[in-house]
């Protein structure tokens, strides 16, 4: 606002948040939205929302291999080395 | 008493001394480190069923290993593997790799998004203090995941848990890179809006 350029309406910014959080908009962009958000209580929390949502996301179904499915996958490529049959 | 910071460390060498008959190089240092991923990924594809996943993870790294020349070194290895890995589960369930739960052309970006919003302002207005989400355990999210369309819990397993760069995404799945996004951002608000709505049922929101 204090430098001229135009600012980017609330429902602009909404539309493109996804985007914005997955690093898929140009510079220029991001840097209007990244703006936006600084000075904006409506869109900031729905931001910071769909961030925490992510960050969540990527920790959810960490299931360790199990031991013995991994010991028998070993078994089996140990067996096609020795004399199964290669494609 | 287990030191599981350490059987990490030394797991990689184990694999190695464990493996060291197999003779086409890269395999053990560069295919079986993913298994765990690979694993997590058929969980998914299998909607939580166990001796399935267990199944289709053993035979995508037996066709790995039969197909490792045609693995191109310096590329992501773990996006070689899900495509492995989802070839094998559509082959071991006899399905057609092509099947429509969904219209992909009604999926416009910006209505996803604005549906997505008015989501977080029903549950903001709720529960203002708590992120919902955090309410829920593991197993309530993965069933989510797994109540999802195909094509999207495909999707965004690869996307936001699996961490795979777009493009990486098109080609495990086949699709354009246009098609990721939109599963992506749909696939997310679908998610939302039903743990959203399981929250509410639950009694978790508002209290």
């Amino acid at each position: 606002m204090k430098h001229g350029k135009e600012m980017l309406h609330c429902h602009e910014v909404i539309a493109q948040l996804w985007g914005y959080i997955d690093g898929d908009l140009t510079a220029e962009r991001a840097e209007q939205i990244r703006e936006h958000l600084d000075m904006c209580s409506r869109c900031f929390p729905l931001y910071d929302f769909h961030r925490a949502f992510l960050a969540f996301l990527s920790q959810v179904g960490q299931r360790p291999l199990p031991p013995l499915l991994r010991r028998r996958i070993f078994q089996r490529l140990l067996e096609e080395e020795a004399g199964g049959t290669v494609a | 008493m287990q030191l599981p910071w350490l059987w990490r460390k030394l797991r990689p060498a184990a694999a190695q001394a464990e493996l060291a008959a197999l003779a086409k190089p890269g395999f053990v240092e560069e295919a079986v480190p993913s298994m765990e991923a690979v694993y997590r990924f058929a969980l998914r594809l299998t909607r939580g069923d166990e001796a399935e996943a267990e199944d289709v993870v053993q035979e995508t790294f037996i066709r790995a290993y039969r197909a490792w020349e045609r693995y191109t070194p310096g590329t992501s290895c773990r996006s070689w593997l899900f495509t492995i890995c989802r070839n094998e589960f559509l082959r071991m369930r006899q399905r057609e790799t092509r099947h429509t739960h969904v219209n992909e052309a009604e999926i416009d970006l910006e209505s996803e998004a604005l549906a997505a919003a008015a989501i977080y302002g029903q549950a903001a207005a709720a529960d203002p203090e708590r992120v919902f989400f955090e309410s829920l355990v593991d197993a309530e999210i993965t069933g989510a995941i797994d109540a999802l369309p195909e094509e999207y819990r495909e999707t965004i397993v690869l996307s936001d848990l699996q961490g795979l760069t777009t493009p990486e995404i098109a080609a495990v799945l086949g699709v354009p890179v246009g098609t990721v996004k939109s599963r992506v951002y749909r696939a997310r608000r679908l998610l939302q809006q039903h743990l959203y709505k399981y929250a509410l049922e639950m009694g978790y929101l508002g209290r």
